[in-house]
């Protein structure tokens, strides 16, 4: 965690408040917390507005004995107004920020932009030391003349930041090939009605199983080394109004199935209220995403690093099938699993999928 | 249209304005019929006007200066010369104290139509004290003018407008300028103050030049145009006033600008052309501004020494590639 969004003030500038008693709620980047007040006094100055980015250690807030003047100096370095969503660090960070990123543009470059309400962090400069100059600022103009229109603009914060690096980590750190295979999951369904559990219990368990005997599966590649690790803890991805997040059923190996399934319900409603702790989202060696339920049959996940290997679930559809020369109709499920082929080669996937696969088929063996 | 000198064109123009008007005479070192002026600008005029308006003075500037001033103030029109632009320190009491601020002191009952003419310049290797340029020391004393054309045209129409301001004229010419030809037409002519000349157009970078360095930059430009650098040249003319707007208007244009200028660069006119730029015109730089000028020594009489303080094309053109990226 490098940096928390302000989600909630749960006091007022000019409210008293009592050490330990909540102060604001803070989302990182995959929970939100309550942080407490460190000291009793009164809440004289809020610096992070709700919806602003704070790193991790900067200022929220100032507290003050009730009759203590307001330093000066963080008065007047106190950020301005905060428009929702812009990011703002605390006042001496930012002054060290503003140096190390401090942009070098001829002042004709910076009225262009100007007018053109050019962001000019976007732009490398063609002057001497990357000063931006007119031309820079004109060339990127004509670009975006044929561009399409932004209409909206959302900072990527939170949830959707820490995804959108964890992907592109993956997508360029691991050479990733997906293989699907087909499984009948009318036995499972079956199972289903009789012992209360869902699919995707039956999956996690199913998973587990098939990892203890391929263990070459529950790994991470880490510079020259392949790490098999011991536990099996399977992470179960969970869309909610925030984003993708990935709760963890810890040593899903050692656990029934019942116990998997009442773990997992507990994550679940958990996630959706954004209470998930730390210990419940880290830890995962290989990640189950389902995007059955919007119909989807066949896709290809990326893996979530440093994991080798990520089980994508399709719908649960009726289809025909021939079993034993009869055409019958079976509940299809298609998985789609993505691997790390610098780990594994395609015929030890295969092997695992189908053990997959086998225990899927055979669910009275997930009772065991 | 016929070619003639600026020495020629001064002259025409001294004639010209002593014809016109009775009042105007010359005032100097051996300006007379015994030496024509130390640069031959009044060759002939002491034969055709006399000895009471071309008149030789004593080997004192205090006196060329104050006596211009005495006759000024009680109606005449004298235009004095002063050897070598050097020698001004000798007569600054006159200028800056007196000259500059009668008619402001006397509140406004006088006026002080003097015009002192005097040559600038290094480069005929004549050594610290008969070298400099000094138009800067001028631009910093309020109420005097400062005319200085770099071409026959601009010397023969500045000059007459010169004698004909009701206010002091500081004219500053160039020993390398005398003998260069230039057009300048037959008929009567003024140039206003005030308004600079594009002595060439382009449109990636702007040069401001003054006197003999405006001769330079076109050169250097000739050179920059082989390697795609269209370059403009700007000619200020007169240093006060000041066309600011010239300036500014060809840097919106160009975004860029170099200022040569004879003279040392430390406080000099350059520098001030730059303030003016960066407080009327800094949104539209491309690139710092430049400036060619003198190092801040005095002009060496070794012949190769002089040559290397003085700005020249290598030098502007090696100014204007720092800038134009």
């Amino acid at each position: 965690m490098k940096e928390g969004t302000v989600v909630q003030w749960f006091k007022k500038e000019g409210d008293m408040v009592e050490k330990g008693e909540p102060l604001v709620e803070v989302l990182s980047e995959k929970a939100t917390y309550e942080v407490e007040a460190p000291a009793s006094g009164v809440l004289r100055k809020i610096l992070a507005e709700e919806g602003t980015d704070v790193p991790v250690a900067g200022t929220l807030a100032i507290i003050t004995a009730l009759d203590e003047e307001l330093p000066e100096i963080e008065v007047a370095v106190a950020p301005p107004a905060v428009e929702a969503g812009k990011a703002v660090a605390v006042p001496e960070r930012k002054v060290e920020e503003r140096v190390e990123r401090r942009i070098i543009a001829s002042p004709a470059a910076k009225r262009l932009a100007g007018e053109h309400g050019i962001d000019l962090t976007q732009i490398r400069g063609s002057g001497p030391g990357g000063r931006i100059v007119e031309e820079d600022v004109r060339r990127l103009i004509e670009e975006l003349k044929i561009m399409p229109r932004v209409r909206e603009v959302i900072p990527l914060t939170g949830i959707r930041k820490t995804a959108a690096e964890r992907v592109s980590l993956s997508a360029r750190t691991a050479p990733q090939s997906t293989i699907t295979m087909e499984v009948d999951m009318s036995n499972a369904a079956e199972l289903r009605g009789r012992v209360n559990v869902s699919y995707t219990d039956m999956l996690v368990k199913a998973v587990a199983k098939a990892l203890t005997e391929h263990p070459i599966i529950n790994s991470t590649l880490e510079k020259e080394q392949i790490k098999i690790f011991a536990n099996v803890n399977i992470g179960v991805a969970v869309a909610t109004e925030m984003g993708l997040i990935v709760p963890v059923v810890r040593n899903a190996n050692e656990k029934s199935l019942t116990k998997i399934s009442s773990t997992l319900k507990g994550l679940v409603e958990k996630a959706k209220q954004s209470r998930l702790t730390k210990e419940e989202l880290t830890g995962g060696t290989f990640t189950i995403t389902n995007l059955g339920m919007y119909g989807v049959d066949v896709f290809t996940p990326i893996i979530n690093p440093p994991q080798t290997a990520i089980l994508g679930v399709g719908r649960v559809a009726e289809k025909p099938m021939v079993v034993e020369e009869q055409m019958v109709v079976r509940s299809i499920i298609q998985l789609s699993l993505t691997f790390d082929h610098r780990v594994v080669d395609g015929a030890q996937a295969a092997e695992f999928l189908q053990k997959v696969k086998q225990n899927l088929e055979s669910p009275e063996t997930l009772l065991a | 249209m016929r070619r003639i000198t600026y020495r020629d064109a001064l002259r025409e123009a001294l004639r010209e304005e002593m014809l016109r008007d009775k009042t105007v005479f010359l005032l100097g070192e051996d300006v007379g019929r015994y030496w024509n002026g130390a640069f031959k600008v009044t060759k002939g005029l002491a034969e055709e006007f006399g000895d009471e308006r071309v008149r030789d003075t004593p080997i004192s500037e205090s006196a060329i200066i104050g006596v211009a001033a005495g006759a000024a103030i009680t109606g005449m029109r004298p235009i004095a010369e002063i050897m070598f632009g050097d020698l001004s320190a000798l007569a600054m009491d006159q200028i800056a104290n007196q000259v500059a601020k009668m008619r402001y002191m006397f509140g406004g009952q006088a006026k002080v139509p003097v015009v002192i003419r005097m040559p600038f310049g290094a480069g005929v290797n004549i050594a610290s004290h008969h070298s400099q340029s000094l138009e800067a020391w001028f631009m910093h004393v309020p109420g005097l003018k400062i005319a200085m054309p770099s071409t026959p045209y601009d010397a023969k129409g500045l000059l007459k407008t010169a004698i004909r301001d009701d206010d002091p004229v500081m004219f500053f010419e160039h020993k390398l300028l005398y003998p260069v030809e230039g057009e300048v037409p037959e008929e009567e002519y003024t140039i206003p103050f005030g308004v600079a000349d594009i002595k060439r157009e382009g449109k990636d970078v702007t040069i401001v030049a003054t006197l003999y360095m405006v001769h330079k930059a076109l050169s250097a430009a000739e050179m920059l145009t082989k390697e795609g650098i269209d370059v403009e040249v700007v000619d200020p003319r007169t240093l006060v006033p000041l066309d600011k707007q010239a300036i500014v208007d060809s840097v919106k244009k160009t975004g860029r600008i170099a200022i040569v200028t004879e003279n040392c660069k430390t406080a000099g006119v350059s520098a001030e052309i730059a303030a003016v730029v960066a407080e009327e015109a800094l949104d539209y730089l491309d690139a710092p501004i430049k400036r060619v000028a003198e190092p801040d020594t005095p002009i060496p009489f070794s012949p190769p020494l002089e040559q290397f303080v003085i700005p020249n094309e290598k030098s502007i053109v090696k100014a204007v590639k720092e800038i134009v990226y």
